[in-house]
């Protein structure tokens, strides 16, 4: 699954500390998820797209391989 | 009794209060989607690791390496390990909930092949295969760790990674 974690980021102007902060997750899981590494539940893609005002496939998209 | 034995004694009594802690309190049921694991506090990391320490400085004073130590400091390090692996993180989220079943899953494999191996090692020989319980701590020992390093590992990786496909 590909996201627009870092782009979206970068367009609000938010560190991953802050935003980790945001949706009450370690800065780890943020760096993760945008690295690819880890799949985030669906709670966790929704409190994301809230805070990014965007729904949620236009920051997580499925790739062939899912 | 010995003083082995109170030791032994005072382990196992701690052992019934931290699985009584640890022990789900949401009824009996076998529903893993119910279930919810009540992990020690982080603070429970840093007493352990003390703890440790403690153990060992007390064996180097001593310095007395009988069978009798070594099986104190095995069962002191086992329930060092087994601290370590049930206290929560600083920061506890769904990414170190996933991160923790997942190594626990492939420490139980780890235990499962170590045992496996000690099996097929020990056919034949029937004074091996009579279950040794240091033996067995050990095995204990070693997928608690086995655990930790798969937790830790993963969490050492993620955290050094970082995305450079995007500047």
């Amino acid at each position: 699954m590909k996201n627009r974690l870092k782009i979206e980021r970068a367009i609000k102007n938010l560190t991953q500390e802050e935003l980790s902060g945001l949706i009450n997750v370690s800065r780890q899981t943020i760096n993760s998820i945008e690295t690819g590494r880890y799949i985030p539940s669906t709670v966790l893609a929704l409190k994301i797209s809230k805070i990014f005002e965007k729904p949620v496939n236009e920051i997580f998209e499925l790739e062939n391989s899912d | 009794m010995n003083a082995l034995m109170y030791f032994g004694i005072s382990i196992a009594i701690l052992y019934v209060f931290l699985f009584g802690y640890l022990f789900p309190k949401t009824g009996t049921t076998y529903d893993l989607f119910s279930l919810r694991l009540d992990l020690y506090p982080h603070w429970m990391k840093y007493i352990s690791l003390v703890l440790f320490l403690v153990f060992v400085v007390l064996i180097i004073v001593i310095d007395e390496f009988t069978e009798e130590w070594a099986s104190i400091l095995i069962v002191s390090t086992n329930l060092c390990l087994f601290l370590l692996v049930f206290s929560k993180e600083k920061f506890e989220d769904e990414f170190s909930e996933q991160l923790r079943f997942k190594s626990f899953t492939y420490s139980f494999l780890t235990f499962l092949i170590s045992a496996g191996v000690f099996g097929i090692v020990s056919l034949g020989n029937i004074e091996i295969f009579i279950p040794n319980l240091l033996f067995i701590q050990i095995l204990i020992g070693v997928s608690l760790a086995f655990s930790l390093i798969y937790f830790y590992y993963t969490k050492y990786r993620s955290q050094k990674i970082t995305d450079n496909t995007i500047k």
